[in-house]
């Protein structure tokens, strides 16, 4: 790394937490002058967001396994997030079909899902 | 049918729950989705094991997207973009060739149009070293299945007012600010305890990355 590390994870830091939009552009204009010209600060930046992805996607793990932590958490909320992503997509083609179709197609969704994780839902065919 | 799980999405006979009799023909360029075979069976979705890649690829492709737009809002939205994309193209996909580096291909192309809408805003991170970004990222792509299980471990092995510190930083709607106000420290002091709890969670990383190296 060209220049200074502790710089450099200062700067990662305060990209990701910080509370304006003005403070994460001063981030992002320092930030950039060092990754343009050195490759293991861009490797450290990869690293950085990955970690920072996955602590996003993975919270509450950080917190169920321990309940004597004291935190309170509503579990599986961070994965939910994700799963609307694919949600967004059914429910984009769902919505399409609906608009587009000669029939009156329904979309009853059941009780239980088949069992699984998180309360699974399930759309059957009737 | 279709089951929607918060581990995505499960195929079995595809029907997406409408009835057979419908006929769909979907605008917007979106997903077609009910050509219905005469024994019921759909063959417009696709197949089962391109559902498998695009489920299994969600972290990877999210870790990427925010490497790109630096933003945890914006991850998320081109996220959900590109798995629509994702779902559209699913019959240009070749299932000889690697899944990841396409399914990030179409991801990058989201990321971009998005910085693209936002560009008076985010002009520091020039195309060049986006390019260079996702270039690099792809190359390693291998790379993040791994350091997310050590992670996991290394969650584990974190002091419990550190691993309590990060599950509420990271739950959704938090922020340094609030959390700063909580706890009756100045945000400046926080942001310094989560720096340095992200860092021993990155050296933790390296750590159990070499060691399973040299094992």
């Amino acid at each position: 790394m060209n220049g200074h590390p502790d710089e450099l994870e200062r700067l990662l830091n305060a990209l990701v937490d910080a509370d304006s939009a003005e403070a994460v552009e001063e981030c992002e204009a320092q930030l950039a002058g060092i990754l343009r010209n050195d490759a293991s600060a861009r490797r450290r930046y990869r690293e950085f967001m990955g970690l920072h992805s996955a602590l996003m996607w993975d919270y509450v793990a950080a917190a169920t396994d321990r309940p004597e932590n004291g935190v309170v958490m509503e579990p599986r909320r961070a994965l939910w997030r994700r799963a609307l992503s694919w949600a967004a997509v059914i429910a984009v083609a769902g919505l399409a079909a609906a608009l587009f179709s000669c029939g009156q197609p329904e979309i009853e969704p059941s009780g239980g899902g088949p069992g699984g994780i998180g309360g699974r839902r399930r759309f059957v065919e009737r | 049918m279709l089951y929607l799980g918060e581990r995505g999405l499960y195929g079995g006979g595809m029907q997406v729950g409408l009835r057979p009799r419908a006929k769909f023909s979907v605008g917007f360029g979106a997903p077609r989705l009910n050509r219905m075979m005469p024994d019921g069976s759909d063959s417009s979705l696709p197949p089962a094991d391109f559902i498998a890649h695009v489920t299994r690829a969600q972290r990877t492709l999210h870790a990427f997207i925010l490497s790109i737009v630096r933003n945890a809002a914006d991850a998320d939205d081109v996220l959900q973009e590109a798995n629509i994309v994702l779902w559209r193209k699913a019959a240009e996909y070749d299932a000889t060739r690697e899944f990841m580096p396409w399914a990030m291909r179409i991801a990058q192309w989201q990321a971009l149009a998005l910085l693209k809408k936002k560009s008076r805003a985010r002009v520091t991170f020039d195309d060049d070293l986006l390019a260079l970004i996702a270039e690099e990222a792809m190359a390693e792509a291998a790379e993040t299945d791994p350091r997310r299980v050590a992670l996991a471990g290394c969650l584990e092995k974190l002091p419990d007012g550190q691993r309590a510190l990060i599950a509420r930083r990271y739950e959704p709607g938090s922020s340094v600010n609030a959390l700063a106000e909580e706890r009756g420290i100045s945000p400046k002091a926080l942001s310094e305890m989560l720096r340095r709890t992200r860092q021993m969670l990155l050296n933790c990383i390296e750590r159990t990355l070499a060691q399973e190296a040299r094992a």
